[in-house]
């Protein structure tokens, strides 16, 4: 334990040295502290009124059942005992007792999650009755769920060979179950007023979650949270310390059954410890998102389209559309339903008795969220070569014509699928507007904008973050500074193509007079000056590209 | 005009004075070397000597920071895509596309090199390199050989003038090793250059036609084998393991 912390506390040093390392850590750094101080404030400033126990109580206990479930359901994916693959060899064959190597599993993981506990406890403190009692049992129970899902990892692996099927079964179902659930209530939780709350409380009735907790059969299988609820929500010292003394016997009582379980889980975590490093080196090779999805035999049959003919600009944005074909398909299946609901908000925003200046706004706001969400997801650009990239650096194309070709593939899809909620939602209210036939001639060239500056930033400064890993504070410093970048960027060209567009439009209005004419002329020099900016994204892409260096940014 | 007053021929590679430094290390220290047409330059030395530094700047990786790289008498600092073009680079450790089958990845090649009536020839090298029953297989399928063979379809594919190959027979079945040195042989004798970085000196010593040995990023001989034995062996008939040990300092174990 003790070299083990050592080494991670070796490696997060190291990133300190170098510039890159050292900026993204203080912004990652400066981001979390401001979000704790926020909290803090937010409860020292905030409403002195003690939360009713009775209120919040029951929704403490579907609280805690969410995350049991939760954990259950992320378990059954780490059947035995999970030990990373560079340690697994060594300890297996180390002269250690089961309990002990589970014990050590769990330690690790304790130490994990206590940071999770500490910062959910600051979250919720502000909500329950005593902020002191209501932050130990968060943290205690938040301590206790690893000690869970370690002991449900380890039954489920010697249960696997008498049941395999049905519990394959039941991982497939827990995710999607989760979800339902987790959304369920989320729709609830934010169903106030507004025909969106109608909507939803037509559905669930007028209590909306206050009712669902309180319902004898939610009541009966939150139960068995009640300790550390109650701890939690305890408003005297005697009272918290009675159920904070059940919650932390259970706590041991967990962790010796886990530790002395009879079970010999060596050849499932071997199994467990090869899959799981092979997501990581998938997740690290493509970046995450779509592009680390696992390609199977079945997708061999799908042909790809030559989309910029048979050039070597062509070739490499051929490839690029494999990747898309063969790759996004199941990304693809989840990005519809979001669109889908973004097209539901969008038409909201759309819906008659909104005057123009608004339509034209919720439009906007409809195209910006799904490149958000989109240029997010869907990476298919150098963001997922970066092992490759010795192999590509070698390719005979100019950085430019590269970094294009690159980018196309990805670019057309996002503004083909970024289009669609924008369509959708026109058709479905004051029918397709001229801003709205402007928006969509605009997408291609935002979407591109906006890729360009994420694969430049990434050439500048390549990282490969996967979720659980370390480097965490870092990633969270160059997400932000690369929001703020791009928010400057998007603002600074939106706002020279909504000027350059302004003065041609009053310019053709005062000369010649004509409406229609002045909205062309205006449209199209906005459009000009964001095909301008891309230009310049290019060249700013070309030049990254050229000065990447394949032995020293290996990310 | 006689033979001996026929000027000599243009070297198809050219290194002059070429330096790459890492912050405090210097990688490469005004290195300067020819290789010609046909010719097989052996590329040894020790671990961190500069080798695939030399051989990735060379193939346009990584940026010259100082010197001159020529391929066919293409710069490539200021002519990058045509001194590209007539170069193939096989890297130690290959990375096929997951995406793309092993028909596909020779398709894709030949795109990005503008071969034209490619699908002959990439029928006789996935013959050539024993990769017929993988012709549908996916690149993240492939075994490490399998990878390795792969990178040698889509060098060969183009005809290139210049092939740089870092540790070509890593993952290799005795089977695939022979055909390799086939292939290699048969490369050159079509008047291709080729610089091959190895540290299995008995591969160099088989097929290399002048050997360059670096130590520290410093050019520490270039010849022929005889050359090396006449200035730097120990011995009359040294290996080039024993010339290899004499020249960079290390003691032979043997």
């Amino acid at each position: 334990m003790r070299l083990k912390l050592r080494g991670i506390v070796r490696k997060q040093l190291r990133r300190l040295k170098t510039p890159s390392g050292l900026v993204l850590t203080l912004v990652g750094g400066s981001l979390f502290a401001l979000w704790i101080g926020s909290l803090l404030l937010n409860w020292i400033l905030g409403s002195s009124e003690p939360s009713d126990p009775e209120v919040v109580r029951p929704f403490v206990r579907l609280g805690a059942l969410m995350m049991t479930t939760l954990t259950l359901s992320s378990s059954l994916a780490h059947r035995g005992l999970f030990v990373p693959r560079e340690e697994i060899e060594r300890l297996f064959s180390a002269p250690l007792s089961r309990s002990d190597l589970i014990r050590y599993r769990l330690a690790v993981n304790l130490g994990r999650g206590a940071f999770g506990g500490i910062v959910l406890g600051l979250v919720v403190i502000r909500h329950l009755p005593n902020p002191l009692f209501g932050f130990l049992a968060t943290f205690v129970a938040l301590e206790t769920l690893p000690v869970i899902g370690q002991m449900a990892a380890i039954l489920s692996g010697a249960l696997e060979r008498r049941a395999y099927g049905r519990l394959k079964g039941l991982q497939a179902a827990s995710i999607p179950l989760a979800i339902l659930i987790g959304g369920g209530v989320f729709l609830l939780a934010v169903g106030g007023d507004g025909a969106f709350g109608d909507t939803v409380r037509s559905f669930t009735g007028e209590g909306g979650l206050t009712a669902l907790t309180q319902h004898p059969l939610v009541r009966a299988i939150t139960l068995p949270f009640a300790p550390w609820a109650n701890a939690a929500t305890a408003t005297s010292a005697s009272d918290f310390l009675l159920w904070m003394g059940v919650s932390l016997g259970i706590w041991f009582t967990l962790f010796e059954l886990a530790a002395r379980l009879p079970v010999d889980f060596r050849e499932l975590s071997l199994e467990t410890a090869a899959n799981v490093a092979e997501r990581i080196r998938r997740a690290r090779r493509t970046g995450g998102g779509a592009a680390a999805s696992k390609v199977t035999k079945s997708v061999v049959g799908l042909r790809i389209p030559w989309l910029l003919g048979r050039t070597p600009m062509g070739a490499v944005a051929w490839r690029k559309c494999g990747a898309i074909v063969r790759k996004a398909r199941g990304t693809l299946l989840v990005t519809l339903v979001v669109l889908a609901f973004v097209t539901f908000i969008g038409n909201a925003a759309f819906a008659d008795g909104h005057d123009d200046e608004e339509r034209m706004f919720g439009a906007v706001v409809v195209a910006m969220l799904s490149l958000f969400y989109l240029a997010g997801g869907l990476r298919f650009d150098f963001r997922d070569e970066l092992d490759r990239m010795e192999a590509i650096k070698a390719w005979p194309l100019s950085p430019a014509r590269l970094f294009v070709a690159m980018l196309l593939p990805e670019v057309a899809l996002v503004s083909v699928l970024a289009a669609v909620p924008v369509f959708a939602s026109a058709l479905l209210s004051n029918g397709v507007e001229w801003f709205v036939v402007a928006l969509l001639l605009t997408l291609p060239l935002l979407a591109f904008a906006w890729v360009s500056l994420d694969n430049a930033v990434f050439l500048l400064m390549p990282v490969r973050m996967v979720p659980g890993q370390e480097g965490a504070l870092q990633n969270a410093g160059r997400s932000i500074l690369l929001f703020f970048l791009r928010g400057i960027l998007i603002t600074t060209v939106g706002g020279c193509a909504f000027v350059g567009g302004f003065l041609v439009h009053r310019l053709v209005l005062e000369l010649w007079g004509g409406e229609r004419q002045a909205l062309v002329a205006g449209a199209a020099v906005g459009w000009l000056v964001l095909l301008a900016a891309d230009f310049l994204l290019v060249l700013f892409g070309a030049w990254t590209f050229r000065r990447f260096d394949v032995a020293r940014d290996r990310g | 005009m006689s033979e001996a007053e026929l000027p000599p021929p243009v070297p198809l590679l050219e290194v002059e004075d070429l330096c790459k430094r890492y912050e405090d290390t210097q990688a490469l220290d005004h290195l300067s070397v020819r290789v010609q047409e046909g010719e097989i330059l052996g590329l040894v030395g020790p671990n961190g000597a500069g080798k695939t530094t030399a051989l990735r700047t060379i193939a346009g990786v990584l940026p010259v920071q100082e010197g001159t790289v020529r391929i066919c008498g293409h710069d490539v600092r200021r002519e990058e895509e045509a001194a590209k073009r007539v170069l193939a680079w096989v890297p130690d450790d290959p990375q096929p596309f997951d995406t793309l089958t092993v028909e596909e990845h020779l398709e894709f090649t030949a795109a990005l090199y503008g071969v034209r009536e490619w699908r002959p020839r990439a029928d006789e090298l996935i013959e050539r390199f024993e990769l017929s029953e993988k012709r549908r297989a996916l690149g993240g399928e492939l075994s490490r050989g399998m990878r390795q063979k792969l990178a040698f379809c889509c060098a060969w594919l183009p005809r290139p003038r210049v092939v740089l190959l870092d540790e070509p027979l890593s993952g290799l079945d005795p089977r695939g090793i022979k055909s390799a040195r086939l292939a290699i042989r048969e490369l050159t004798a079509e008047g291709t250059a080729v610089v091959l970085s190895s540290h299995l000196l008995e591969l160099i010593q088989a097929l290399a036609s002048r050997i360059l040995i670096l130590d520290g990023g410093r050019r520490v001989f270039v010849g022929t084998l005889d050359e090396a034995r006449a200035t730097l062996a120990p011995v009359e008939g040294s290996s080039l393991e024993e010339i290899f040990f004499a020249a960079t300092g290390g003691e032979d174990a043997t």
